[in-house]
């Protein structure tokens, strides 16, 4: 259980992490959302004890953040943005350092390398040089190193960055896999609809501040009370949005096009009827309406202002 | 946990270090082993037959100017990217989640310039037997006696060489810890070990020049081991004491200010930049 309480962070004047809190369970894959500059990289860096928090702690199955620094290390498994691999060493050797590092015995050394290499699928690569692997291998091999002690907590920034599309789809699958087998992810991306498609719960941070934080279903229920609807004309379509503004249950409109308009709409079947009919006698020529399924990207823009710090 | 049993005993990332300098003096030195034997044979052979037409400067010019200078310039190409190179590559966050103590980084790191220092003052010692040997026939063809550095002078001149590394591998580690790139903490390590060989006996010279110190003050160019060790094998000074008393000093001076280096440097280990959403 990972349970982070008010971890705050500044650079001078500039307030990087403000009060953020979750809870995690052993399983859950956290997607952790914000613009750049959200403080997502700061509160990541927080929780793999490379940054000291100015305020606030978190604990990781009762260890404590400042207290027991040595024992969280051992913990936790880092994947920074940028892998930072050792370029000219072989693949192997390269996790039997970290493998050394970490204080794995030496007995089961040789066979831990093999399971992370078969589990991230480099078998085939234990001999090759770490810098002649295409950018997805090496991401595969950071991660290997981050999986080479076993850790119980996995903190991934901006994991998929500069991947391939095939690249992106098998690291979806290896972190669902590592949710599988009980461990605690944490996984910050700008790449919204891969998030939402395997992680369990998100966290929408903005200046600092967490300012959405749970279930993905629940926050995107939250933000789905509001309906958004998508109105195509057949003419005027900046008249329409125009008029529509000033509508009932109308809470906003925006021209996303020469015919067409967006508009989130609050209220039910019922008043969604009622302003059809009136845009029909009022004369506007509308073609089609069509109800926007709200997915992680809406709930992000939605939530957020794009302000940074 | 005492600081042996951390920073040796239980340091894993001293083990990997030592065993990589192993490991590359095995492999890549041990390919070159017939010519460096070949080198220091003909070098053995050279010393030997002129040791004694030099008399007492042939220890300082062969044997100690070369080993002084290879051994405050090898830690100086050895260390300087150990932080900031980590840093440049951005290895070093990898690093630092580690389980390890910012020390048991910086000792492994330092560790790595110990193997060539040490093999490096190893090979220098056929020298110095080979000027012994030199100073054993030559007076049966001159009448001149040379004058041979005793033990205790060559003791001391050794612990001047060996201080010295350590301080230039102290002062190389301050400033790569210090350094984003591998580029800029050569060139700073460069321009403080020459600010130390160089500019402090300059200095020296302008305050003398313009009269400012007074004669009982410690002169700055006493901190240059090269001047230290002349004297030191030459004999010369104010009083017969003083290249001894020197040497000593410059010695225990270059240890304390080594380990001060390394202690402000490991508090910088952790400072890590480059990041553009922090």
């Amino acid at each position: 259980m990972l349970e982070v309480q008010g971890l705050t962070k500044s650079y001078g004047p500039l307030l990087a992490a403000d009060d953020v809190s979750f809870r995690l369970k052993p399983g859950e894959i956290f997607g952790f959302i914000g613009s750049n500059g959200a403080g997502k990289t700061t509160t990541i860096r927080m929780l793999a004890t490379l940054l000291e928090p100015d305020a606030g702690t978190a604990t990781l199955n009762g260890m404590d953040l400042r207290r027991d620094t040595m024992a969280i290390r051992k913990a936790i498994g880092y994947m920074p943005d940028f892998f930072g691999l050792y370029d000219d060493v072989k693949v192997w050797e390269y996790l039997d350092f970290f493998a050394t590092i970490y204080r794995v015995p030496q007995r089961d050394r040789k066979a831990v390398i093999g399971n992370v290499l078969e589990l991230v699928n480099l078998t085939g690569k234990s001999l090759a040089m770490a810098g002649s692997l295409s950018r997805g291998m090496q991401q595969r091999l950071a991660l290997a190193r981050c999986l080479i002690h076993d850790p119980t907590l996995l903190l991934l920034d901006e994991p998929a960055s500069g991947l391939d599309p095939r690249a992106r789809a098998e690291l979806k699958d290896l972190i669902l896999e590592l949710g599988q087998m009980g461990k605690i992810v944490i996984v910050s991306s700008h790449i919204l609809p891969e998030l939402a498609a395997f992680c369990n719960s998100v966290g929408i941070i903005e200046r600092g501040r967490m300012i959405a934080c749970g279930a993905v279903e629940d926050i995107v229920a939250g933000i789905s009370q509001n309906r958004v609807l998508e109105l195509r004309f057949l003419g005027d379509a900046p008249a329409a949005s125009m008029w529509l503004h000033n509508r009932e249950n109308v809470l906003d409109t925006q021209l996303t096009g020469e015919r067409t308009v967006r508009l989130d709409f609050q209220g039910g079947d019922e008043e969604q009827a009622t302003l059809v009919a009136e845009i029909i006698q009022e004369g506007y020529p509308l073609v089609s309406l069509r109800e926007s399924a709200v997915d992680l990207e809406d709930v992000f823009l939605k939530v957020t202002t794009g302000a940074v710090n | 946990m005492n600081t042996w049993q951390a920073l040796v005993a239980d340091n894993p990332l001293l083990k990997l270090v030592m065993a990589s300098s192993v490991r590359i003096f095995t492999r890549t030195g041990l390919r070159t082993t017939k010519t460096a034997i070949w080198f220091v044979g003909v070098l053995v052979l050279c010393v030997t037959l002129l040791a004694g037409y030099f008399a007492e400067y042939l220890f300082w010019q062969i044997f100690l100017i070369p080993l002084l200078l290879m051994v405050i310039l090898i830690p100086l190409a050895v260390l300087h990217g150990s932080i900031a190179g980590e840093r440049e590559k951005r290895s070093i966050e990898v690093l630092l989640v580690a389980p390890l103590t910012s020390a048991q980084i910086l000792f492994a790191k330092v560790s790595k310039g110990v193997l060539p220092v040490a093999v490096t003052i190893a090979l220098f010692i056929p020298v110095a037997l080979a000027i012994e040997i030199g100073h054993i026939w030559k007076p049966m063809l001159s009448p001149v006696r040379s004058v041979l550095p005793s033990w205790q002078t060559f003791l001391l001149a050794m612990a001047v060489v060996a201080s010295s590394a350590m301080f230039s591998a102290g002062l190389t580690m301050f400033v790569s810890a210090r350094a984003k790139t591998t580029g800029a903490a050569l060139i700073g390590s460069l321009f403080a070990l020459l600010a130390w060989l160089v500019g402090l006996p300059i200095l020296d010279v302008s305050i003398s020049g313009f009269g400012a110190r007074p004669d009982s003050q410690l002169e700055l160019y006493h901190t240059n081991p090269f001047w230290v060790v002349g004297s030191l094998i030459s004999g010369q000074g104010a009083s017969p004491s003083e290249p001894i008393r020197d040497s000593i000093a410059l010695s225990l001076a270059l240890v304390v200010f080594s380990i001060l280096l390394l202690v402000v440097s490991r508090g910088k280990v952790r400072e890590f930049w480059g990041k553009r959403d922090a």
